[in-house]
């Protein structure tokens, strides 16, 4: 991989020569390089390198649009590929909704969010092999009953540029550092014919910076303790109960919240939340917003994939729609303004509440736990919603057994109008940064 | 032009290549791939995306025992594939390089698809009218249809895959896929249908029928919704169509049974062969040789020559799919169900083909046995846990069952169970199995197109999650 200058220039110099040929050109080009390491019982598994510089060319003629995509290898080859675009433009039909983003839309963000480390791009295969024998072997050592399922640990460094007709040609890095473990127990149910029973979990973290990641200590005991806690696990009986989304269980349902309100689905008419802004959507304690510009933000960036500069939305407060996710063309669609949201959220924030999540379910009486989800069920365009889940059956307050092979079913409007709790437990080891939510009515189906 | 000729690359290169690269005891692959794709979409009744995409490189994987060094470069030239493959050779414990040279022979693999690549000859029109024939039929469908939105994809991807066991080999894969997604409304009330269709092959497979299929199924799914009622809640019978509800067979017991499961213990299927796993209604099939199918393969990613495999046999448990590193590792026999996403990706044991085998019921008589239960055509995916074994599977076309009679369409519901448990429920299988035709891509880290068959089945007891307690 090259510099960020070195692609920023590239950039700029494609439009230069072929921007006279169409009404608008748009270059998007994002490099980046990894290496990923995984372990099993001490041993390598796995070693992989890779560096791939996907770029992505629109052009507008005539009010109708093509793309082209590709890996970028020279400005010559890029430049074969962006003539492809006149035999594509020949087939598209006009757009009445087409439109050219207004020059003072365009532009970086100027805020300093410490989204690179330089220590990304001189990641060493070895040392990483290294740290996540060390991550196994301390989670192997909290307890006899734990097997490994495999422990890694990766290194991504990536440049992000931009450039349109506009000469407009600008970029920013970005690096992330990961690693986790996932446990195994040997398990065994009763009146089942699954005889070779196994429960897995595990645990893991994500930050922008090496030095920002959580210590092996907190990974490994986390993931020991969701592996043990899953023993024995039953099926829960079939009816409604209070149901309590744990945070890393609830970043799903809040990021459908945020598909239903981006500006493709709702002039698309696929999405529950049509026509639903300024109205009240769900519970008052419900307030979230899309911040691109988080101080070390997983999510965060500069500018959208229409190169607009990026800024802070208000979606929900206190249960009211404030504004949807727009691109520049939904936004047209829409008959609104862009929020810079092309490509979708940045770094979804669920305003959190007061309460732990101890402190949540010592007040639900009989109630569910949930924490993880499975399956395409959650519906965004009907609003239906059933997902397979796991988790704890709470009783008088308090976590009383494991519960598996259960569905949790609604509707998102009932979910969102029966938000009854938002903890104060965010996690942050994603870019929906949401904190344990409790439901109150939702169907069940077990036993 | 030959293959050769095409990636600019001879067998002497490749030596080359091994010589500066390999270390004593290691096995090395290189794996060429130059991919085209070409995207036209219809929405708004008007031909809005047309897309194309040209992306490729060459994956060099170095395997010592149980151990993967992976490393990729995004071009061709010699001078790179040689610092990848130092890249991915760094695992070495040995630090003795081989010297001799490999001496190649061809693998001619089977011959179940053809095609050539696609840009050279854009012939976007011919898809613009499929486009339109399609929304066009589903507009006609009904007056409630108000949205129409299609598709047409087409994908070639050409491969080169040469190791230092002195096999190489050529493939081009084509693959097709068409979609449509439809809206229908009525007083206020929205409802969506999807249906498609996916083959290997080029966009001039897909005819008059196909649309005409594509479009019922996709209508017939959104109106139906807008009469349906909420699914019940709780364990009861559950009868699956035959088709779609492959994803049940794929989900329950094709992945637990991928052989890297196996080799880390963490299926609940380890050590198992031999033993009762379903009930002996149960003959469940993976099968990489049928021509045409989405999952088939002339070869796999590493160049084993694809076959049909029993997986269990009458509810006995048989084998597992096997890549080269696996079914070496386990000690068991080599199934050419080695696959990879791109040249980005090292090959994991992956399905191709997964369905159960035909029975001998009456699919009539399948529903008529059910007093209260459920009826399932399709599905829109699944899931499943591979240790504990559970697992779900989301229907999109549903109906109640009272005394044996189809009643009314339900929706909103996930049918959840434990795959063990599940294949040993199985009591009335039909003698209609069919494959689906649909496009069904598989995500187990990379993604890659499998198909699914089967014929109507009784599960006698699984969880519906629905929302009517």
């Amino acid at each position: 991989m090259k510099t960020k200058d070195f692609y920023i220039n590239e950039a700029y110099n494609l439009v230069k020569e072929y921007r006279s040929k169409f009404d608008y050109l748009k270059i998007y080009l994002s490099a980046g390089q990894s290496i990923e390491v995984n372990v099993l019982n001490g041993k390598i598994e796995n070693v992989s390198f890779s560096e791939s510089i996907p770029i992505t060319i629109v052009g507008a003629l005539n009010g109708k649009t093509a793309t082209v995509s590709g890996n970028y290898l020279s400005r010559e080859k890029t430049g074969e590929l962006i003539n492809y675009l006149f035999g594509l433009l020949e087939i598209v039909e006009k757009d009445p909704y087409f439109v050219i983003p207004e020059r003072e839309l365009i532009g970086k963000a100027k805020a300093d969010l410490d989204l690179f480390d330089k220590e990304a791009l001189f990641a060493d295969a070895e040392n990483l092999i290294e740290k996540t024998v060390e991550l196994e072997n301390l989670s192997l050592s909290m307890s006899d009953k734990v097997k490994s399922a495999g422990a890694f640990y990766s290194v991504y460094a990536g440049i992000t540029v931009f450039a349109n007709s506009y000469l407009f040609a600008d970029g920013f890095e970005k690096s992330y550092f990961g690693k986790g473990i996932s446990l195994i127990i040997e398990d065994s149910a009763e009146n089942s014919e699954n005889k070779g029973r196994k429960q897995r979990a595990g645990w893991w973290d994500y930050a922008v910076k090496q030095n920002l990641l959580s210590s092996d200590n907190e990974v490994a005991k986390k993931a020991v303790e969701r592996v043990l806690a899953k023993k024995g696990s039953v099926k829960p009986e079939t009816g409604v109960y209070p149901v309590v989304f744990e945070n890393v269980a609830a970043t799903g349902f809040f990021s459908s919240i945020a598909s239903a309100l981006s500006g493709t689905r709702l002039y698309k008419k696929e999405s529950f939340l049509v026509d639903s802004l300024n109205k009240k959507i769900g519970s008052d304690i419900l307030t979230i917003e899309d911040n691109p510009l988080l101080k070390h933000g997983l999510g965060s960036r500069l500018f959208d994939s229409d190169g607009v500069k990026s800024k802070l939305v208000n979606l929900i407060e206190r249960g009211v729609v404030k504004n949807y996710l727009l691109s520049v063309y939904s936004a047209n669609r829409l008959g609104l303004k862009t929020t810079a949201s092309a490509g979708g959220y940045s770094n979804l924030t669920i305003k959190p509440g007061e309460k732990s999540l101890d402190e949540i379910i010592k007040e639900i009486d009989k109630g569910i736990l949930i924490t993880s989800l499975k399956g395409q069920g959650a519906n965004i365009k009907t609003g239906d919603y059933s997902r397979g889940a796991e988790g704890f059956f709470i009783e008088n307050g308090k976590i009383a057994f494991p519960i598996s092979e259960f569905t949790v079913s609604s509707t998102f409007q009932h979910m969102l109008d029966n938000i009854k709790e938002v903890g104060s437990d965010v996690f942050k080891s994603s870019s929906v940064l949401t904190p344990s939510v409790l439901f109150n009515g939702i169907t069940v189906s077990g036993k | 032009m030959d293959g050769f000729e095409f990636f600019g690359f001879t067998l002497e290169d490749a030596n080359r290549v091994f010589a500066e690269i390999l270390k004593k005891g290691q096995f090395a692959e290189l794996y060429f791939e130059f991919t085209e794709r070409v995207n036209v979409s219809f929405e708004d009744d008007i031909v809005k995306i047309a897309k194309t995409s040209q992306s490729g490189g060459v994956g060099v994987r170095v395997v010592e025992g149980e151990t993967t060094g992976y490393a990729y470069c995004e071009s061709f030239d010699l001078k790179s594939i040689i610092k990848t493959g130092k890249f991915a050779s760094s695992i070495a414990s040995q630090r003795n390089t081989l010297t001799f040279p490999v001496n190649f022979s061809e693998v001619k693999g089977l011959s179940l698809y053809s095609a050539s690549l696609i840009l050279k000859d854009f012939r976007l029109q011919e898809r613009v009218k499929l486009l339109k024939e399609i929304t066009g039929l589903a507009y006609r469908h009904s007056d409630l249809i108000k949205r129409a939105d299609a598709s047409i994809s087409d994908k070639v991807k050409k491969i080169f895959i040469v190791n230092s066991d002195g096999q190489y080999g050529f493939d081009t894969r084509p693959f097709v896929s068409l979609s449509l997604s439809v809206v229908a409304e009525r007083d206020g009330k929205r409802e969506f249908g999807r249906s498609g269709f996916a083959k290997r092959g080029g966009y001039e497979l897909i005819n008059g029928d196909i649309l005409k299929n594509v479009s019922d199924k996709a209508c017939k799914k959104a109106i139906q919704n807008l009469d349906a009622k909420p699914a019940p809640a709780g364990v009861m019978p559950v009868v699956l169509g035959a088709g779609e509800s492959g994803v049940l067979i794929h989900e329950s017991v094709g992945h637990p049974l991928e052989a890297d499961f196996i080799r880390k213990k963490s299926s609940a299927y380890t050590g198992r062969v031999g033993e009762k796993v379903a009930s002996s209604l149960c003959t469940i099939v993976d099968d990489g040789t049928i021509p045409g199918n989405t999952g088939s393969l002339n070869f796999d990613d590493e160049l084993t020559i694809t076959e049909k495999t029993v997986l269990i046999e009458k509810g006995i448990l048989k084998t597992f799919m096997t890549d080269k590193l696996n079914a070496k590792a386990v000690g068991i026999p080599l199934t050419g169900n080695g696959r990879r996403e791109s040249f980005q990706y090292n090959p994991i044991p992956r399905m191709r083909v997964t369905y159960m085998d035909r029975g001998e019921d009456n699919p009539e008589d399948i529903i008529k046995s059910v007093k209260k239960g459920i009826l399932c055509l399709s599905f829109a995916g699944g899931q499943v846990d591979i240790a504990s074994g559970d697992f779900v599977f989301v229907p999109d076309e549903s109906f109640f069952i009272e005394n044996g009679e189809v009643k009314y369409p339900v929706k909103n519901l996930t049918l959840i169970g434990n795959g063990p448990d599940v294949l040993t429920k199985v009591d009335m299988v039909g003698h209609d199995l069919k494959f689906s035709s649909g496009n069904w891509i598989c995500g187990k880290g990379q993604a890659v197109p499998v198909g699914i068959g089967m014929p109507t089945v009784r599960i006698a007891e699984i969880t519906v999650g629905g929302a009517e307690v």
